[in-house]
């Protein structure tokens, strides 16, 4: 899903949370989001999925302009922030079959696919269990596995790497989203690892401030750095020292 | 219509249990994680039975009264005690389904609405089954007729679509705002004007009322009859008794009107879900920065945060001149555990303001007993009481958020303060425990209340004397702080604190005996048995006792969780 923002501006009470963001992402892509807390990055995903209005500027999906009324713009498209959005009362296999239901992935081709991602997420020996007895990182993988299962044209991320995800959970997470990527989907994550976003992701998008302040591939980040080796970690220290 | 397909969910499920039983691995995990879900579950669907217990207890006990008593208002306050339970827990989920998960999913708001009501219908179902079935006993004391059989289970069934409907329309009309102080106002403002429209009731049933009168107070009666729910259950059984009809057809109208504006509902949701993207504030980042800024604590030179550090934990101080004056009763260092203990911060003055805000109107209803028949007084007192009894028991649910802790006062108070969470802070024992008991005694006031309701109830049961009721609200207050301290440690078992397979049998024989305790005891109270002292007696020396034996536990950190294991579990 080709993914443009034009001129994004969200304020909270005096803080420009995002100031006059301009994007264009294309399909295939991996894209991170990186910045110092506060810098916008879950706000920006808001506004992308449309939780938050902008204040100016828009989206535009696939060159349509996105409105939060559009459902089938919204079906083609997930946010995985962590597991508030999922049923603490009910069963990990209720809270998929409610969500593939939503998305409209409830088919029966698709059961085969879902209990392979179980498998590879641990999830089978947990399928009766209420999600909210699950650990903070089963139940990320419940929505995680909701997310691989609708199969979205655009996932949107909110810090996966920092959700209690355990080794198999973030290879699994990272080996879908490489195919996903492979087939045209487009990956857009917020992280605060610069060792992860420098090995995963085809696009790091710098915040700060609410502004972008470099997105680019990693290679041209580093062509521009002093420090070739660590090209986020000098980016990062020159925007605290001009902000300080 | 379902949230998800059946068809699905079965047919994944029979997959997901073939490929568990395929694979050794997954079987010993899967009969790992039964064998402790076991216990949960059995824990969950008991615990419930407790809960709603005394529900269906009250109704039984009541049906034993009747062939001494007729149905009147003990009836009423049972009727009303279900209804106010019944409204706020179905609202409350409403509003807890529809604010925080589903605007995340892809669904338009006429979905929500089809959503809500799937999801509120088998709630809904459970409160008519519950309020039908507990009164079943009402009416086989009461000798009802087959006719009465039927009306009955008509106006249940009515009911229970008219507050399913109408806590739906609610929930879809004030998504960011469903609160639960908008509920109790409801109940008691809905209370108050029954009050009025009994007083109206017997002065319209006075030997000689002014011809002018009768009139206005009979059409003002029908109207009221329409609009407040609490008048129904006592129109109900009213009508019931004479095997009539009219409270269907009276609740027929009111549930078709709700059904029908349940599209001005969706529009209103609409509109909500719009001003809720603009506006709603999700990670406002100046905020968390400064919030984080101000809990930094400071550390010491090896970078850990030391205990006496903690206090630094950006709290905020009241600056209210009562608050001034009721922190003065606390040393220096019990202010700052009050103040890490509730964050963010002690707020004694804003209790206060809570608690007279909800007994007011219970004193308010207690002095104007003087000026009221005494068949007046009955009702006043028990429709008081019942109200209390609704919050109460929507007070002990996960989504119920009535009860706050001011309200609950010294019974609640404990219940906030979660002692395990500073077994590891090197806090003593005997330190936290003096401060709750400060805390609570401050909050004293809230017994007026749980007095008031007593009273209620003791003029219900045919004690119609003031100083009888005043000593009723004394017993049942010492009662009830009693008992909030002696249950605190059952309030904070944790299953890794007791052998996992002993945790869920010894909590429920336990919650079993405080139960049992609860009800005889109240019950001795205040019928004004002879035993009674002896009860409250009880209830003082076990809570002592208990507080006690938890503080030995707790002073030999055995609720340290960072301690081995004991066993080697």
């Amino acid at each position: 899903m080709n993914v443009e923002l034009r001129g994004l501006v969200k304020t909270w009470g005096r803080t420009r949370a995002l100031d006059n963001v301009s994007l264009t992402l294309a399909p295939g892509q991996i894209v991170c989001l990186l910045g110092a807390n506060g810098a916008g990055k879950t706000t920006l995903l808001c506004t992308i999925h449309g939780l938050i209005a902008p204040d100016a500027g828009g989206v535009w999906l696939d060159g349509r302009p996105f409105r939060r009324s559009d459902l089938e713009l919204r079906r083609r498209m997930f946010f995985l922030a962590d597991a508030s959005g999922l049923f603490a009362d009910q069963s990990v296999l209720r809270n998929l079959a409610v969500i593939l239901r939503l998305y409209d992935a409830d088919r029966p081709e698709n059961e085969a696919r879902v209990l392979s991602i179980m498998g590879e997420l641990d999830l089978l020996p947990l399928a009766r269990e209420p999600v909210g007895t699950l650990s903070r990182g089963q139940a990320y993988k419940v929505g995680l596995a909701a997310l691989l299962a609708a199969d979205p044209e655009l996932w949107l991320l909110d810090e996966p790497f920092a959700a209690g995800l355990d080794p198999a959970g973030i290879d699994a997470l990272k080996r879908h989203a490489r195919a996903a990527a492979a087939r045209g989907r487009t990956i857009i994550y917020s992280t605060q690892l610069l060792e992860v976003a420098e090995r995963f992701a085809d696009r790091a998008c710098v915040l700060h401030q609410g502004r972008v302040h470099a997105c680019d591939t990693l290679a041209v980040l580093r062509e521009r750095a002093a420090d070739q080796d660590n090209p986020l970690q000098e980016m990062f220290r020159k925007l605290r020292e001009s902000a300080g | 219509m379902k949230n998800h397909s059946p068809a699905f969910e079965r047919s994944l499920r029979r997959q997901v249990d073939a490929a568990v039983q395929g694979s050794p691995a997954l079987r010993k995990e899967f009969a790992r994680r039964s064998h402790l879900g076991r216990w949960r579950r059995v824990a969950a669907a008991v615990g419930w039975v407790f809960v709603v217990g005394p529900c269906w207890g009250l109704p039984a006990l009541l049906a034993l009264e009747m062939p001494f008593r007729p149905a009147g208002p003990a009836t009423l306050a049972v009727c009303l005690l279900w209804l106010g339970g019944w409204f706020a827990a179905i609202w409350a989920e409403a509003g807890e389904w529809e604010t925080a998960r589903l605007p995340l999913w892809p669904e338009s708001p006429g979905g929500l609405l089809t959503r809500h009501w799937a999801r509120l219908r088998g709630l809904a179902a459970y409160w008519g089954l519950a309020a039908g079935g507990g009164l079943l006993g009402l009416g086989g004391a009461g000798g009802w007729t087959l006719p009465a059989w039927l009306a009955w289970a008509l106006s249940v069934l009515l009911a229970t679509l008219f507050f399913a409907a109408a806590c739906v329309w609610l929930a879809l009309s004030f998504p960011p705002r469903l609160r639960s102080r908008l509920t109790t106002g409801i109940i008691y403002g809905s209370g108050l004007l029954f009050f009025l429209e009994y007083q109206a009731a017997n002065l319209l049933h006075q030997p000689d009322p002014p011809a002018w009168l009768s009139p206005v107070l009979t059409q003002g009666l029908r109207i009221l009859h329409w609009l407040l729910p609490t008048a129904w259950p006592w129109a109900w059984l009213g009508g019931i008794k004479d095997g009539a009809w009219q409270p269907a057809v009276w609740l027929l109208l009111p549930t078709l009107g709700v059904i029908a504006t349940l599209p001005c509902a969706r529009r209103r949701l609409e509109r909500a879900v719009g001003r809720a993207v603009e506006h709603d504030p999700i990670t406002p980042p100046s905020a968390a920065v400064a919030a984080s800024s101000a809990a930094t604590p400071p550390r010491n030179a090896a970078g850990e945060i030391s205990v006496p550090d903690i206090w630094f934990a950006g709290r905020s101080v009241p600056a209210g001149w009562w608050d001034r004056r009721l922190r003065h009763w606390f040393t220096a260092r019990e202010q700052a555990l009050a103040d890490f203990a509730f964050p963010p911060g002690t707020r004694l003055g804003g209790a206060w303001r809570r608690i007279f805000t909800h007994a007011g109107l219970t004193l308010l209803l207690g002095l104007a007993m003087n000026h009221v028949s005494p068949a007046g007084r009955d009702w006043v007192l028990v429709t008081g009481g019942a109200l209390v009894g609704a919050e109460a028991l929507v007070s002990v649910w996960s989504t119920g958020r009535a009860f706050e802790r001011g309200l609950r006062g010294p019974l609640g108070l404990p219940a906030t303060a979660c002692f395990p969470r500073y077994a590891v802070l090197g806090i003593g024992y005997r330190e936290l425990s003096r401060m709750l008991f400060k805390h609570s005694v401050i909050q004293l006031p809230a017994l007026v209340f749980l007095g008031a309701a007593g009273a209620g109830l003791g003029f219900a049961l045919g004690y119609g004397d003031g100083w009888t009721a005043a000593g009723w609200g004394a017993r049942i207050s010492l009662l009830c702080f009693g008992l909030g301290w002696g249950q605190r440690p059952l309030q904070f078992a944790e299953s890794n604190q007791i052998w996992p397979p002993l945790f869920a049998p010894s909590v429920l024989v336990a919650l079993a005996f405080v139960l049992g305790y609860c009800v005889l005891a109240c019950f001795a109270v205040i019928t004004g048995d002879a035993t009674s002292g002896r009860w409250l007696t009880a209830a003082l020396a076990e809570a002592w006792l208990a507080d006690r034996a938890y503080g030995r536990l707790y002073n030999r950190g055995f609720f340290d969780l960072t301690r081995p294991a004991p066993g080697g579990y």
